[in-house]
């Protein structure tokens, strides 16, 4: 792949991306999170389509405007999120996409064709269960089967390691390595440096969309490969709180349970108070957005207890705890914290609507709601400055800073923050950071989730997700960058 | 009904969404007319001519005109509910049902009380058709927020239900004796009428059915409720994240549109044909999907064309009259025009997703992670 370019709307997603594999081997994408490594795989899988740049396959350039081309050329990816059927056994699912009309898709036949698949690539997999009932191991596996039954000789893997158990992710390597030694070849995403330094060939890696260089992995060491990933940038650091006031966010021994095992959060222990913020570092899908449900009074169900400003949330609703004076900044913002086809104006008031000046009994008065919305739109810069515009049609950072204009406005006592920083440009991320901390001074405390190191060690306190436990939670002065590091990627278990 | 063909419009008037949509919906009816002036012609007839004869047959003598604000009545109140419902995404198909229920709980009151006086009697059949609209369209409500029954299936199969119960009382015990086999029941007792203007099909529902206009309008575009209802309907996961009561609004709303549908049933009884037939709904309740679809999901505009839709639907009888042509042609008619205004529509938001301000509203826009 060479020179590749993705833009979305005005951000640069991969910016003059040149990328090499070798037949035959398992190369890493090393990279944070938005560094780009998904949406250059998405190029090469036919997902998106490059602004800019070429492919080469074996030697000879390629078109790749399709899934369907990709599978044509022999390449396949695993995605993230997994794309299978949940219902159907797993020789069902392989038969899925194929060429055939379907009614000649007979059972009897890809049974014995997965069965032959998975025992010629070592791939055990379970036929006879449909797939949700099967553990995340056994469906990635399920997943590879299918690419190579559909022919598939270069296989992109997206982060497949992030909610395996350590004893599967040792034998899904063994799996891969097995492909390699059948002359197929791997590249993996992740941003796990252990796996890389344990598992790979060669590394390639990737920062703000840029690709920065590609070493034989046996060259290099983890210290150096960290140092590339994270870059030098360092956010301008925050004063540490004066004095912390009363609690205002206290678990106890929570325990969420969830029927598929992933989303669990187990025997929580974490004290937020007043007038100061804290971190919740973790890689994306530890829990740390279900805690954020959790406090915000979207999870009914949980053991333990739950305390937000001196009340007991059991009960409690997420209306009820807004109006407590909970601030919420969802990761998501684009489905769940905003309604796209209504106006700005009525984004920046869905909070508030229901209370006077905005409505009275039961009334609106738009006119309070648009003037309101005035100000909001100019005290955070949301471009174009018109309460009337369907939020839809606003950037992706604009359409962030109406969330964050909702949530940080009104005086909140406790401001839940999830990768709120995310897709804004460097300046407003300094910016909203910078109102963060004058919300802390003022005396609201803050829970900020981050899978960004930089923006963690910013905190007073980091309390550190892993496999949705808390593993840890350190002082300002005991978290640096390694250790917090380590913790976040299971490495390291706390003393 | 996916969620491209019917997008309720945003509370507040919004700048520069609007006038593609309503260019697409001029597009989309000037599409149908031309088809069905291919139509017709092809048919040997003169396209200009029939419009011209069903445009009279609807609105151009004292007597079509009768007719047509006899069909608006039902369809004002069918339609005024149903607009609720879909901006809330409750995807109610179950009005001719409620509609059903309404006339025979109605015509029930009448029949069992023939000699009671009228003052008592005829705010009672009223009453009993809303309360009964009501409960019959709240059960697939109820089975939306118990057990996640899709609502579409519930209460389309409902509507077969009511339809049953009806044909099974005006076949047997409500049958009119004198009635020389006719299914249908005695003509109820002359108090018991809604009042009409003098000479004409125009009785008190049309009363109603601008009442109910104007509430739902009032609602949507002035309470908190109505916001919530659009909030909900537009935004599942964010009403979610708001913590606003999703249940609570599905269960306002199946009972307005069933309590409204039910008193369109009752009007047709007792403002109209003074008894029960078989089939006394006319299918209005599934015309009021096609009037709501017209209509945007707007309260007046939708008004308008529930009037237009009636006009249609009686001026299509003088296709039959004047030249011969099958009477159906004007459902023909009809639902080329739904088709072409739902078309006309997605065409609008596409070409506006297109243009650059427009990009975030495509799928696939936002980077993905890694």
């Amino acid at each position: 792949m060479r020179g590749i370019e993705k833009r979305f709307g005005d951000v640069l997603a991969i910016d003059d991306a040149t990328f090499e594999v070798e037949r035959g081997e398992i190369h890493a994408l090393l990279g944070e999170n938005g560094a780009g490594k998904t949406s250059l795989m998405n190029v090469l899988a036919g997902l998106y389509r490059a602004d800019a740049g070429q492919i080469e396959l074996g030697g000879r350039p390629v078109q790749i405007h399709s899934p369907e081309d990709a599978k044509r050329l022999g390449i396949g990816m695993v995605h993230q999120e997994q794309r299978l059927v949940a219902r159907f056994t797993a020789p069902e699912n392989v038969s899925l996409g194929h060429r055939f009309p379907r009614w000649l898709a007979l059972q009897r036949y890809f049974h014995g064709l997965a069965a032959r698949l998975s025992a010629r690539y070592r791939l055990a997999i379970d036929a006879d269960h449909p797939v949700w009932s099967l553990p995340l191991g056994r469906r990635q596996r399920v997943e590879l089967v299918k690419l190579l039954h559909h022919g598939a000789e270069l296989i992109v893997l997206d982060e497949p390691t992030a909610n395996l158990a350590p004893a599967e992710i040792e034998a899904f390597f063994v799996a891969l390595r097995e492909l390699v030694g059948n002359g197929k070849t791997v590249i993996f995403i992740t941003h796990k440096l252990d796996e890389v330094i344990r598992y790979t060939e060669r590394v390639t890696i990737m920062r703000d969309g840029r690709v920065l260089a590609t070493f034989l992995t046996a060259d290099t060491t983890r210290e150096r490969l960290n140092e590339l990933m994270v870059g030098a940038t360092e956010p301008r650091r925050e004063g540490v709180a004066s004095s912390s006031g009363a609690p205002a966010l206290v678990l106890q021994h929570v325990t969420v349970d969830d029927p598929r095992q992933r989303r669990a959060l187990r025997d929580l222990q974490l004290a937020v108070h007043a007038g100061e913020i804290v971190a919740v570092a973790g890689v994306a899908g530890n829990g740390q957005t279900e805690l954020a449900e959790l406090v915000t009074g979207h999870v009914p169900d949980y053991r333990g207890s739950v305390s937000v400003l001196g009340q007991d949330i059991r009960g409690l609703g997420p209306r009820a705890l807004a109006q407590l004076g909970v601030a919420y900044v969802p990761e998501n913002r684009r489905d769940v914290g905003l309604i796209a086809s209504q106006s700005v104006a009525i984004n920046l008031a869905l909070r508030r609507y229901a209370t006077a000046p905005f409505s009275h009994r039961g009334w609106l008065d738009y006119p309070a709601v648009r003037a309101s919305a005035g100000e909001l739109i100019k005290r955070y810069g949301i471009q174009p400055p018109d309460p009337d515009l369907p939020v839809a049609r606003l950037s992706g950072g604009n359409q962030q800073r109406v969330v964050i204009a909702r949530e940080f406005s009104g005086n909140p006592r406790l401001i839940v923050a999830d990768n709120f920083t995310r897709g804004l440009d460097p300046r407003s991320t300094q910016q909203f950071i910078h109102a963060l901390f004058e919300h802390r001074d003022r005396g609201a405390a803050v829970l900020w989730i981050t899978g960004d190191l930089s923006e963690a060690l910013l905190c007073d306190r980091v309390a550190v997700m892993n496999s949705g436990q808390l593993v840890a939670v350190l002082e300002r002065a005991e978290a640096t960058r390694e250790r917090v590091g380590l913790l976040m990627s299971g490495d390291l278990v706390a003393s | 009904m996916t969620d491209t063909t019917i997008r309720p419009q945003p509370v507040v008037r919004v700048r520069g969404i609007t006038s593609p949509r309503v260019l697409g919906w001029f597009i989309g009816l000037g599409g149908a007319l031309l088809v069905f002036a291919l139509f017709v012609l092809a048919l040997g007839n003169n396209p200009l001519a029939v419009l011209q004869a069903v445009v009279g047959g609807a609105f151009g003598s004292s007597v079509a005109l009768n007719r047509t604000i006899a069909r608006t009545i039902p369809l004002l109140l069918l339609s005024s509910g149903l607009i609720l419902a879909f901006r809330a995404r409750f995807w109610n198909i179950g009005l001719n049902g409620s509609m059903y229920i309404g006339a025979i709980a109605a015509s029930g009151i009448a029949l069992s009380n023939p000699n009671a006086p009228g003052w008592l009697i005829a705010p009672l059949m009223l009453l009993a058709a809303v309360v009964a609209g009501a409960v019959w369209s709240l059960i697939p409500g109820l089975m939306r927020i118990g057990f996640g029954a899709p609502e579409i299936i519930v209460s389309l199969l409902l509507n077969y239900v009511a339809a049953r119960i009806g044909d099974f009382l005006v076949f047997s015990y409500w049958k009119d004796p004198n009635g020389r086999g006719f299914p249908g029941t005695a003509t109820f007792n002359a108090d018991f009428w809604l009042p009409r203007l003098d000479g004409s099909n125009v009785h008190f529902g049309l009363v109603f059915g601008l009442l109910a206009v104007t509430a739902v309008w009032l609602l949507l575009a002035r309470t908190i409720w109505g916001l919530e209802i659009d909030l909900i309907g537009q935004g599942a996961r964010a009403a979610r994240y708001l913590g606003l009561n999703t249940s609570l609004v599905i269960v306002f709303v199946s009972l307005v549109s069933g309590a409204l549908a039910g008193l369109a049933g009752a009007g047709e009884v007792a403002g109209l044909n003074h008894r029960l037939e078989a089939g006394i709904t006319q299918d209005l309740g599934y015309t009021a999907i096609l009037v709501v679809s017209l209509g945007l999901l707007r309260p007046w505009f939708t008004a308008l064309c529930a009037v237009l839709v009636a006009g249609l639907l009686s001026g299509g009888t003088q296709l039959q009259v004047q030249f011969a042509l099958p009477a159906a042609m004007a459902g023909v008619l009809l639902w080329a025009i739904l088709y072409g205004v739902i078309n006309g529509q997605s065409l609008a938001e596409r070409l506006q997703i297109a243009t650059p301000s427009g990009r975030a509203l495509s799928r696939r826009s936002a980077p993905g992670e890694g």
